[in-house]
């Protein structure tokens, strides 16, 4: 099957790679605690708080009257989004994490975890742009597993897309697998690369488009 | 003067990864306010480490601790004590994390260097004073070590070091783990393909800054953030 020519995404919050801003390196900050399950601290007396959490619970106060809604009114099933490598047990999973969260916020339906790595691909964070896995490299390295009973509607959820090659790659093996389904991704947090982060909260949908090898996210 | 401490007293509240995975009680001795600060990084690896390996653990210790990061290794020799040594003469500070109670130094040459970082620095044991000391109470404490840092660095490794327990904790708690070029590019060790099939990541020279951009930072203001 060719790769699917574009998928429908959406993502609450941005980061900078790049940015030196003090809001550009917090959002650094929030992004490597999304990736380890961490903590954070906020208010006075400081009162810790666990960051997906947080962050999903503020998604579902804000996200009426926004275009996000779209994504979630059909009641679609939450697909997490695989790491970039095979798990052993017992591991930590940010993307489940995030999908459990969005449930018991009444986003979604369920979650229901449908994709595996079954090799591990380069992080793009630590690679060259040239080396960067290709759509190819990342279909190749997965595979859809478990309940294939078919929804009528899937969101695929990650908590960082940069260009979105992983996740054009994820929904056409889930597409493949699952012809009648619609399928839609979602990102906790996109990646704005060369600028300086003035809000966080930039909430946004749009496509992910298949632009040779690789993927490339609109906006 | 040794303190005990629940590993979230120690470290914040833990996700439920860590809570099956962590000790039950951690005992300090030191300033115990180096486990607030972020980033924490582990450089470990082999007892008997060449010299280049040595140089290797010093120059990223230096460099972490330029970029306002706490050290933290084993105490054990070979690269554990480069680390821990260059991280004090750069000025920076350093935890150690030991696989003997903490009234006890193992191996006996680093004992004037366990002192001193207990007055200074800070030194942690999941074993009480009494406990005996077996083989595999120094791979346990690489475990818990993976739990106490945000990323973990292998500079050198055998088949059979502690340093490979590390590695593996890190990789199921999802936190970085970096295996040294050089280590990688040794076709005799079977570990680092491994673990690089597990979402090891390669340092290298020319990914460092972005190892080090990725570590989470302790200045972060939620409230600021989220105003």
């Amino acid at each position: 099957m060719p790769f699917l020519p574009e998928v429908q995404f959406g993502a609450y919050l941005v980061y900078s790679p790049q940015g030196t801003s003090q809001t550009s390196k917090w959002t650094k900050g929030i992004c490597s605690l999304v990736k380890q399950d961490g903590l954070g601290q906020m208010g006075a007396p400081p009162k810790v708080v666990r960051m997906i959490p947080y962050l999903v619970r503020r998604l579902s106060g804000k996200i009426a009257d926004t275009p996000l809604t779209d994504l979630f009114a059909d009641q679609p099933v939450l697909v997490p989004a695989p790491r970039s490598s095979p798990v052993k047990p017992d591991s930590l999973y940010p993307t489940r994490l995030i999908c459990d969260q969005l449930v018991a916020n009444g986003l979604g339906l369920e979650t229901r975890i449908l994709l595996e790595r079954i090799a591990a691909v380069p992080k793009a964070a630590f690679s060259r742009p040239e080396d960067r896995p290709t759509l190819q490299m990342h279909y190749d390295s997965l595979r859809v597993t478990g309940e294939l009973l078919e929804p009528r509607s899937i969101l695929l959820v990650d908590d960082v897309v940069t260009k979105g090659t992983m996740l054009l790659a994820s929904a056409t093996r889930l597409q493949e697998a699952l012809p009648r389904t619609r399928i839609r991704v979602f990102a906790l947090i996109r990646t704005m690369s060369h600028v300086e982060i003035e809000r966080i909260e930039e909430i946004c949908v749009g496509k992910i488009e298949q632009r040779g090898e690789r993927g490339v996210r609109v906006p | 003067m040794t303190h005990e401490f629940t590993p979230e007293e120690l470290l914040g509240l833990l996700n439920e990864v860590e809570k099956r995975r962590s000790p039950k009680t951690l005992y300090v001795a030191g300033d115990k306010s180096l486990f607030e600060i972020h980033p924490r990084v582990s450089v470990v690896g082999s007892r008997k480490a060449s010299p280049d390996g040595l140089k290797r653990a010093a120059k990223i210790s230096r460099l972490l601790v330029e970029r306002g990061a706490v050290v933290v290794s084993g105490l054990a020799e070979g690269i554990d004590a480069a680390a821990h040594k260059a991280a004090i003469e750069a000025g920076g500070k350093t935890i150690g994390v030991i696989g003997t109670p903490l009234d006890r130094s193992y191996p006996k040459s680093n004992a004037v260097l366990q002192q001193l970082m207990m007055q200074e620095h800070a030194v942690v044991s999941q074993f009480p004073s009494g406990y005996p000391t077996m083989p595999k109470s120094f791979p346990i404490r690489n475990a818990t070590m993976a739990l106490i840092v945000s990323a973990s660095v292998i500079v050198e490794a055998g088949e059979s070091s502690g340093a490979l327990s590390q590695g593996w904790e890190a990789l199921r708690l999802g936190r970085m783990l970096f295996i040294m070029e050089s280590v990688v590019n040794n076709q005799s060790l079977k570990w680092p393909k491994e673990m690089l099939g597990y979402g090891a990541q390669v340092l290298a020279n020319d990914n460092f800054e972005a190892f080090i951009e990725a570590l989470p930072s302790g200045d972060l203001s939620l409230d600021a953030l989220f105003a």
